[in-house]
């Protein structure tokens, strides 16, 4: 098969036959497309060509020879054809257009190695200039601040903001490693043979929907890269997890990467590394989201069609990070294309929606513009119950991009993120709460060597309870997070050095509760809760260093400060943020990682409800809550085969954690103004093995993970009050100990493809009772213990099977059906256990509720233009 | 959890309830049960104690009969009980709790002492009125289906202090006058193939108790900000033979203190709880009773010090507008077993003296 856009040479390691090249031909033609040509060299010599069609679409060829070699008759082929051509083992033949550089865009074929030929190989010189733009795959984007590292010759460039890069090399093989804050890195290996010009794709063109895997992942990137524990998740993969209604999830990919679990359906937030929800720094352009989720936890609230990728810090998390303890989540959405408008769009069962994008000013300035509106009474319509049929509900977001070039240095990019949702309880109730992120960066090059960003952000959670089930006590209660924040981060590439280094301050005002009457016969108190107000700043500096091709390294430090809190319980804190990772190239496939890291949490996320809601309170430090600090260690080794194909890993972590807050026994949190004395901080523990089998290319890939991790808290206060469970360690609400995570993908050609997913984990800690009693007749069950038992372990199947509508390359509308079944075999999986009084039983009774006790099946029609 | 409850109709929409046997541990000890009331009725007050039992063992609980049991003013003065019944120790002599005064409640247990915080007897509270409105009320059965019923809603008016919180819990009984439509009938004993065991020409009405149980209404004027609420929702009853002719609820309001109000929510709590991820996990609820000494001993209970006051109302049957006859007192005949005269009714539709806590001898109460 051609592959018409493997247009330079493509080497193959590992193995050499040159049989093929050795073979004599006698063929005639006359007056033959040369197309025609190359088809039957194909089949007669088992030859493959490679070649860009276009280049061929008039060449004819007229040629007789007998008991040629392969080259002496492909030379008859090609003569007086501006066509050069390469011989490889074991069998390809590459075509080149004779003017000796190239302006074409390289993309990168997962089957074969990352080689390149470049030039005009019939020069003879001693050096050659390699110049081209480094943009995205996706929608070709400039990638300014893209490091390339040229290993040979030790050096680095950075490309200018508009992605380009200008490299002089001596004539010869040399290797390229390029490096961007937002992509995953890849290596390239060129031969270069005269001046090229030559455009770098970070990603494969994903505009054709079927070809779904992402060529980065042929990069060893998870073995040569400093740190640990970052994941990059592009568009597609988050788009072939199935998922709940068939909606794209981002947290759905997060969830099925080991030490990342949840408590259960319907639960907003993850768990990394036993830690709390509140513990992830969740950011969609460098703006801090803080509930990033839609309809209490089903959906997650990013539009899958908006974000570019998501880069997931888990172990070693960069210096220019913190606020939060166990995460990072930075969702980057996608910059408008500068060239033409397109879009993209769906309609499913749950929601619809629409993209955007395209230039302002062309090759300089562009929009996105997405939008996504939910009518979930469909979903709410299934529940057999006439007050939920009489409900509503309503979520939607909205993204807004605007980037502009203002010369090949400067870069600025404006970001508008908007969240809402909207639940209306039968005349009873209603929730109505939200996001909101705008954020304006300046991406420039100081020097030829200094890169820098800076940003400015403001983020707004708010949320509304309306109680109004009885006129008396109709009550609303507002409450919101305000936060703003300058950030900026330089980057210098000095020698071997990649330093980042930079500032950032936040400013926070929240107002945890304002609590009004809802009609003039309410009775209740209106009351403000005091606001709080803080600042948190940190200074970093860190720096990626190669001692030795083999060892790696990565070092900085934050230290942060913070001051703040409520009126009469304001307090100042500040402390030291050291971040390590060695890594130790054990071979070129495989290393050995190291990481420390300390984290600190000022601003804390307040819940003592099993799993997070939409009216959880975030609370600043004080004199009395003092800020979380954790340290981890992880270590891990990481081995790839067959050429990155297959990627293994198993790292493990031991996380401690000081000042970790709970909640004393039947803690009030509602309109509470001295919220304090309801927690409690004790110290947190946690530790793990996480494994990891991947397959990254092929028409079938996709991964196997498995995590045995231990999430445990001890509260041992002063006062009675203050101890939970005799003062010892136990397990927090979210300790899974074992985590079997599974997604497989099976492309079967170009229009159909099927994916999988499956989980299973260990069951939640709940409380049981062991004992029961009676006073003044009512049964009531002792819960003596916290969190001593475990509702049964989960496990659930999802599959989604996806239709491209035409197999035609060119088309105006490239469209697909997705047809998604989630909980295959409609396992009961226990969401929770509870107690109450059985009618025909003295003694309460234990019921399980499930509450996606069936399989689900959904459809949806996704398309772009 | 007021809050976070619409949550969770939303996440059962898919639900399924079963019945679950967890594999629990026996308890290595049980917590003693204390459970205490004095009021400001002069009468002999009395406390009950025993110990907890395995959830999974179904005996009956075992009562401690060996404690010494006192009740401390904050004057010094001491009132002893004594032990009468199974778990139960009454006061040696009647006394009545005043008003302002706070007290505590010592036991000593084989040599542990426990003790109660010392809790005030608050003031008296009234009920301003009393209240029966009639609501259609829609009633989920187990397998979730919802079927509308005419309820009657006894609900309370209350005044409310407006320079403190006041934390109420109420009881109720009640009373009806029934009068049997079919008095002297012999169709009820048909059924049974026996001679009506007593006279047939009795008085056809009768006064019928009922009274609450496992009950459990509280209310705080925390939050709230009225020197008045109304309609204060008590208790609701389906209005059949109750208002065929005269109902009359009694209300009690006891007057408790936060600590106690603390204790009962966190009970109403438990109960209620959903299973739902958003509700708090549940928690040990300890109550205002502790171990003095220095080990590990858990004691769970409630020394619920409280004034008490009650109110008592009447209600016709035009509460509910409705004419009552055979049909919608139960005494519709119906099939009776084989070989027995058919159709049969009740024993009650020929003898209201049947109907339970039924009695033909006019309360003192009663007012025609």
């Amino acid at each position: 098969m051609k592959r018409p856009h493997f247009y330079l040479f493509l080497f193959l390691s590992g193995f050499c036959c040159q049989a093929q090249f050795t073979n004599t031909a006698s063929r005639s033609y006359s007056d033959v497309p040369l197309t025609e040509v190359i088809k039957e060299f194909e089949s007669v010599y088992g030859l493959t060509f490679y070649f860009k069609a276009e280049w061929l679409e008039s060449e004819r060829v007229i040629a007789q020879f007998n008991d040629l070699t392969i080259a002496d008759a492909l030379n008859e082929v090609l003569r007086d054809k501006n066509f050069t051509f390469l011989l490889r083992p074991p069998n390809y033949v590459v075509l080149l257009p004779d003017e000796g550089s190239s302006t074409e865009t390289l993309t990168i074929d997962n089957s074969v190695d990352n080689r390149v030929s470049i030039g005009n190989i019939n020069l003879d010189l001693d050096q050659g200039t390699i110049s081209g733009y480094v943009m995205t795959g996706e929608d070709n984007l400039p990638l300014g601040g893209t490091v390339i590292t040229v290993k040979e010759q030790a050096v680095r460039y950075v490309t200018l903001p508009d992605g380009s890069f200008e490299l002089v090399l001596p004539v010869g093989n040399h290797e390229l490693v390029l490096h961007h804050p937002t992509m995953v890195d890849y290596k390239i290996s060129i031969s270069l043979n005269s001046n090229g010009k030559v455009n770098l794709l970070m990603f494969e063109d994903v505009t054709v929907l079927d070809e779904v895997i992402v060529s980065t992942q042929a990069v060893d990137q998870n073995v040569s890269k400093t740190i640990t524990g970052q994941e990059i998740i592009d568009i597609q993969t988050i788009k072939s997890v199935p998922a709940f209604f068939g909606e794209a999830d981002v947290f759905n990919s997060i969830l099925s990467l080991p030490g990342v679990s949840r408590i259960g359906e319907g639960s907003s937030g993850i768990n990394v590394r036993g830690g709390g929800v509140g513990q992830n720094l969740i950011l969609i352009d460098n703006t801090t989201v803080y509930n990033p989720a839609h309809l209490f936890g089903f959906f997650s609230s990013f539009n899958a069609d908006a974000v570019n990728a998501v880069n997931f810090y888990r172990g070693s998390i960069p210096v220019e990070y913190g606020g939060r303890l166990s995460s990072v989540m930075d969702v980057q959405v996608k910059s408008g294309n500068k060239e033409k408008v397109s879009g993209s769009g769906g309609v499913g069962l749950v929601n619809s929606r629409i993209l955007v994008e395209g230039p302002i000013r062309r090759d300089s300035t562009s929009f996105l513009a997405a939008v996504r509106l939910a009518y979930p009474d469909y979903m709410i319509g299934l529940a057999n119950d006439e007050d939920l049929n009489n409900s509503a509900a309503f979520f939607g977001d909205a993204n807004l991009k605007i980037d502009h070039l203002l010369n090949t240095r400067n870069r600025i990019s404006f970001n508008g993120y908007l969240s809402r949702d909207r639940f209306e309880f039968s005349d009873e109730a209603e929730y109505n709460y939200g996001n909101r992120a705008l954020s304006i960066k300046w991406d420039g090059q100081l020097t030829n060597n200094t890169l820098f960003e800076t940003s400015g952000s403001h983020a707004t959670y708010d949320y509304q309870f309306d109680d109004v089930s009885e006129p008396q006590f109709s009550s609303s209660l507002e409450a919101r997070v305000n936060q703003l924040t300058l950030n900026s981060l330089f980057q210098t590439e000095v020698e071997s050095h990649a330093l980042s280094y930079g500032a950032s301050v936040t400013g926070f005002a929240i107002n945890p509760g304002k609590y009004t009457r809802k009609s003039p016969e309410s009775i209740v108190a209106p009351t403000t809760i005091d606001s709080e107000k803080g600042v948190e700043g940190a200074f970093f500096i860190g720096d990626t260093h190669s001692l030795t091709n083999s060892l790696s390294i990565y070092g900085g430090i934050r230290y942060s400060f913070f001051s703040g809190g409520r009126d009469g319980l304001k307090a100042t804190y500040h402390g030291p943020e050291p971040r390590l990772s060695v890594n130790y190239k054990t071979t070129v496939s495989s290393s050995l990682k190291l990481g420390y890291n300390r984290m600190r949490q000022y601003v804390h996320f307040i819940s003592n409800t099993a799993a997070a809601t939409p009216i959880d309170l975030w609370k600043l430090s004080n004199t009395t809550i003092k800020p979380q600090v954790a340290d981890q260690v992880t270590f891990g080794y990481f081995r790839n085969f067959r050429a990155n194909m297959y990627e293994t890993s198993a790292e493990f972590f031991y996380k401690r954690t000081t000042d970790l807050i709970d909640y004393r026994n039947g803690a009030d949190l509602f309109l509470n103004e001295n919220i304090e004395d309801e927690l409690i901080q004790g110290d947190g523990k946690a530790y793990g093995m996480e494994l990891l089998v991947k397959k990254t290319e092929g028409k079938f890939n996709g991964w196997v993970s498995y995590t045995f991790s231990r999430s445990l808290i001890r509260v041992d206060g002063q006062e009675p009050a203050d101890v939970i469970n005799e003062g010892v360690f136990f397990p927090t609400n979210f300790d899974q100990p074992h985590n079997v995570s599974a997604f497989a993908s099976v492309r079967f050609n170009r229009r159909f493809s099927l994916n999988a997913n499956f989980t299973y984990n260990t069951g939640r800690p709940v409380s049981y009772p062991e004992s029961v009693y009676e006073i003044r007749g009512i049964s009531i069950v002792d819960f003596a213990e916290r969190n001593e038992y475990r509702i049964p372990d989960y496990h659930r199947l999802d599959i989604s099977f996806v239709m491209g509508t035409t197999l035609k390359r060119v088309k105006k509308i490239e469209a697909n059906w997705s047809l998604s079944l989630y909980n295959v075999y409609g396992r009961n999986n226990v969401y929770s256990v509870y107690f109450k009084n059985d009618v025909n039983s003295d003694d309460p009774q234990a019921y399980q509720l499930s509450i996606i006790a069936r399989p689900i099946l959904a459809i949806s029609y996704n398309f772009k233009f | 959890m007021i809050r976070s409850k619409y949550i969770f109709y939303l996440i059962a929409l898919t639900a399924c309830v079963e019945k679950f046997n967890p594999d629990l541990d026996a308890a290595d000890s049980q917590p003693l049960i204390v459970d205490a009331l004095l009021t400001n009725e002069n009468k002999q007050h009395s406390v009950t104690i025993n110990l907890a039992k395995d959830i999974s063992d179904f005996s009956q609980f075992t009562p401690v009969i060996d404690g010494t049991v006192y009740v401390e003013d904050s004057q010094g003065r001491i009132f002893d009980y004594v032990h009468t019944a199974n778990d139960k120790y009454t006061s040696v002599v009647a006394f009545a709790g005043i008003i302002g005064s706070s007290y505590r409640l010592v036991i000593d247990v084989d040599g542990q002492r426990y003790e109660s915080s010392f809790e005030e007897l608050m003031p008296e509270a009234q009920i301003a009125e009393i209240n029966a409105n009639t609501a259609v009320e829609r009633i989920s059965s187990e397998t979730g289906e919802a079927t509308d019923e005419l309820r009657v809603t006894i609900s309370v008016d209350l005044n409310l202090p407006v320079d403190r919180e006041v934390y109420y819990r109420f009881d109720w009984n009640s009373t009806y006058r029934a009068r049997t439509l079919d008095q002297g009938s012999t169709v009820c004993w048909d059924e049974r193939n026996s001679d009506p065991p007593i006279n047939l020409d009795v008085s056809a009405t009768c006064y019928v108790n009922e009274s609450s149980s496992s009950f459990l209404r509280l209310f705080s004027s925390e939050g709230l900000q009225a020197t008045g609420i109304e309609d204060v929702a008590i208790y609701s009853v389906e209005p059949n033979r109750r208002f065929q002719t005269k109902y009359s609820p009694e209300i009690t309001l006891f007057h408790i203190t936060k600590t106690a109000f603390d204790f009962w929510q966190a009970i109403e709590n438990q109960s209620t709880n959903t299973g739902s991820l958003f509700d708090t996990p549940p928690s040990p609820i300890n109550g205002n009773i502790s171990y003095t000494g220095s080990g590990n001993e858990r004691v769970i209970g409630i020394f619920e010090v409280a004034s008490v006051t009650r109110k008592r109302a009447f209600f016709l049957n035009s509460v509910v507008n409705r004419d009552f006859d055979n049909y919608n007192i139960d005494c519709r005949p119906s099939a009776g077993p084989p070989g027995s005269p058919q159709p049969v009714r009740p024993l009650f539709c020929c003898d209201c003296r049947f109907l339970p806590n039924s009695t033909d001898v006019k309360p003192d109460f009663w007012e025609d």
